[in-house]
């Protein structure tokens, strides 16, 4: 080995142990601080422990530890939180839906009007909601893509479209009563022990969102589509059934969080439900995820939700007016990004 | 009737039977009544850095498109190792070992080294599941085999915390891992630091001997000078000349791309 050699191999070695030491004092802190979910936990476990805290000292009223109101708590959270999930995946991918919100209500009524009164048996009901809210979906990601609309834009028409279809096509707004079999209820909306089944099927459509982001070859062609959509055609990913896709699986979700929803009340109604597209949304920023897509995790949008709802039982523990919630939204969407922005520091 | 080509061809010796490593004869290509490219042909050895060198609106970008796959020429013929292939798409074009490294979109910012590099091509096991440890494991050996550039210890750094030349270094790192042994660079080191550029092109050199032909594109000159073995200037669609490093010099290289 040459001296020259031999020199280079001890640059090589202390530069990379250099390097390697660096590494290691990469923190626990540094790396929550890093993570996109790392503001959401620690904003979450604040309000969390503000919430108990208070709580306790004033349980009379404040009742915030009362089982009654924890039920309340996880029974609220994966309203918003399982179109989030969908709105999520596909903010990660570079596009947006806003249409989410009339896919709550149609696929759902759909699925109410197959059973309770074409007298077509559940599973079928159940299979012409997926499909709907699939059709809707594809459709606002043909439309968007073929064309280069901005998705903010299709998925806003398709919203009012959507919305409009269900009245349109009964001739006028009406509610259905639905009224499946219990066992299949109890399985959707009812309770395992204190803890509300809802509750734990957002937690089951987390971990398989997890999966599909995090272990799946198709996770990685989100993150690459909404990252860098040039540097993801130039690796071979075909960037337009990528998003096509995404488009469908929101469209999905915001189908199951309508189901479950029109399950717990035995009612579906084509009366439109407002604003769920921008508390989906609102919920992902918050969670860490980009408006600019590529980045975010599913823990980000578990805990945006999670923090939502907290707010929204602060302000109804405390008896606060109900426009509070809309401006809390509004300023935590700003303080989340800003906070995001602040917070992720190059190391 | 034999048409005059724009010959780029020189003075450096191909393989054992004539061929070159890879080789573009009679390529044309207009944009309405803009003739991008007229007649170049074009070659590249093994163990070879051509330098692709010109003014703007040279054709240079053309050419690389059209090599890359990205651009489908309006004529001219391809050969690899004096077959003919087919370079007409993206896909076609890594089929036949060549990739691009572009400047600003060779990587995803907010990924990952290692979804990176696997990106597109991702080890699947059962129902599309990553293999998360093979990926994992290779790309710390491509880490330590081909990205020699101190600061990069973990695959699971995001690739927007790194610096321009180590991004660069994992790109090429990535196109050498999946065998690709042509690469075009287009303009790496116009945004580089002088360290960095330095390291940029000692990779360049390190692959060239190590059997992967590298065609540099770039305005800098003295860039160019340092690591390639032939230049090629190009001006007004054209290729003005071809000349092997040691019959040219710095001046004389400035002086074609400035009267042409």
């Amino acid at each position: 080995m040459t001296s020259a050699t031999s020199r280079e191999n001890s640059l090589t070695e202390s530069s990379h142990a250099h390097a390697a030491k660096r590494y290691r004092q990469a923190t626990f802190w540094t790396r929550v601080r890093l993570h996109p979910a790392g503001p959401v936990a620690i904003m979450f476990l604040g309000l969390l422990a503000a919430c108990v805290i208070v709580g306790a000292i004033i349980p009379d009223k404040f009742v915030f530890l009362s089982q009654a109101n924890l039920s309340l708590l996880l029974r609220a959270i994966p309203g918003y939180g399982v179109v989030a999930l969908g709105v999520g995946l596909l903010m990660i991918s570079g596009e947006f839906d806003l249409s989410v919100g009339s896919v709550f209500v149609v696929a759902p009524f759909a699925m109410a009007y197959a059973y309770a009164e074409a007298g077509l048996a559940l599973p079928v009901a159940i299979i012409i909601a997926f499909l709907i809210a699939g059709g809707i979906g594809l459709a606002n990601g043909l439309i968007t893509l073929n064309f280069g609309i901005p998705s903010f834009i299709t998925t806003l028409g398709m919203l009012f479209i959507v919305r409009t279809s269900a009245p349109f096509i009964v001739g006028y707004t009406r509610s259905i009563s639905f009224k499946p079999p219990p066992l299949f209820r109890e399985i959707l909306v009812g309770s395992v022990g204190p803890i509300p089944a809802q509750f734990l099927w957002f937690l089951g459509l987390a971990f398989v969102a997890y999966l599909l982001l995090n272990r799946h070859f198709l996770g990685n062609h989100f993150f690459a589509a909404g990252g860098n959509a040039n540097a993801a055609r130039f690796a071979g990913i075909n960037v337009y059934r990528t998003k096509l896709l995404a488009f469908v699986l929101c469209s999905v979700f915001a189908a199951i969080s309508g189901i479950f929803a029109v399950t717990r009340l035995n009612l579906a109604q084509t009366a439109p439900q407002f604003f769920i597209e921008l508390f989906a949304v609102a919920i992902c920023v918050i969670g860490g995820l980009s408006l600019f897509g590529g980045r975010g995790s599913v823990i980000g949008i578990v805990l945006g939700a999670a923090v939502l709802q907290l707010v929204q039982d602060v302000i109804i523990l405390s008896r606060l007016p109900g426009f509070y919630l809309d401006m809390f939204v509004g300023v935590m969407v700003v303080a989340g990004v800003v906070i995001n922005q602040m917070v992720r520091r190059k190391y | 009737m034999e048409t005059e080509h724009s010959v780029v061809a020189g003075n450096t010796p191909g393989m054992p039977d004539g061929s070159w490593l890879f080789e573009a004869r009679g390529i044309s290509k207009s944009y309405g009544h803009v003739n991008a490219l007229m007649n170049v042909d074009f070659h590249v050895g093994r163990n070879e850095v051509v330098g692709l060198l010109g003014d703007n609106g040279a054709g240079k970008s053309t050419l690389i498109k059209i090599l890359s796959g990205v651009v489908i020429p309006d004529e001219g013929e391809f050969f690899r190792n004096g077959s003919r292939i087919d370079i007409s798409s993206r896909r076609r074009s890594e089929a036949a070992g060549i990739q691009t490294i572009y400047q600003d979109i060779a990587l995803v910012g907010s990924m990952s080294i290692m979804r990176n590099i696997f990106a597109g091509r991702e080890p699947t096991g059962a129902l599309g599941f990553l293999k998360m440890r093979e990926m994992r494991s290779t790309a710390m050996e491509i880490l330590d085999n081909y990205v020699k550039i101190a600061g990069i210890t973990s695959p699971d750094l995001p690739v927007e915390d790194l610096s321009g030349g180590q991004a660069q270094a994992v790109a090429i790192a990535r196109a050498v891992h999946f065998k690709r042994d042509v690469l075009l660079l287009d303009e790496p080191t116009s945004a580089l630091s002088v360290r960095e550029t330095e390291k940029v092109l000692a990779i360049m050199r390190e692959l060239a001997e190590s059997g992967v032909s590298c065609v540099f594109v770039t305005h800098n000159i003295y860039h160019a000078f340092q690591v390639c073995d032939r230049f090629v200037v190009m001006a007004h669609g054209q290729s003005v000349k071809s000349v092997a490093k040691a019959d040219t010099s710095l001046n004389e290289l400035t002086d074609l791309i400035m009267t042409h």
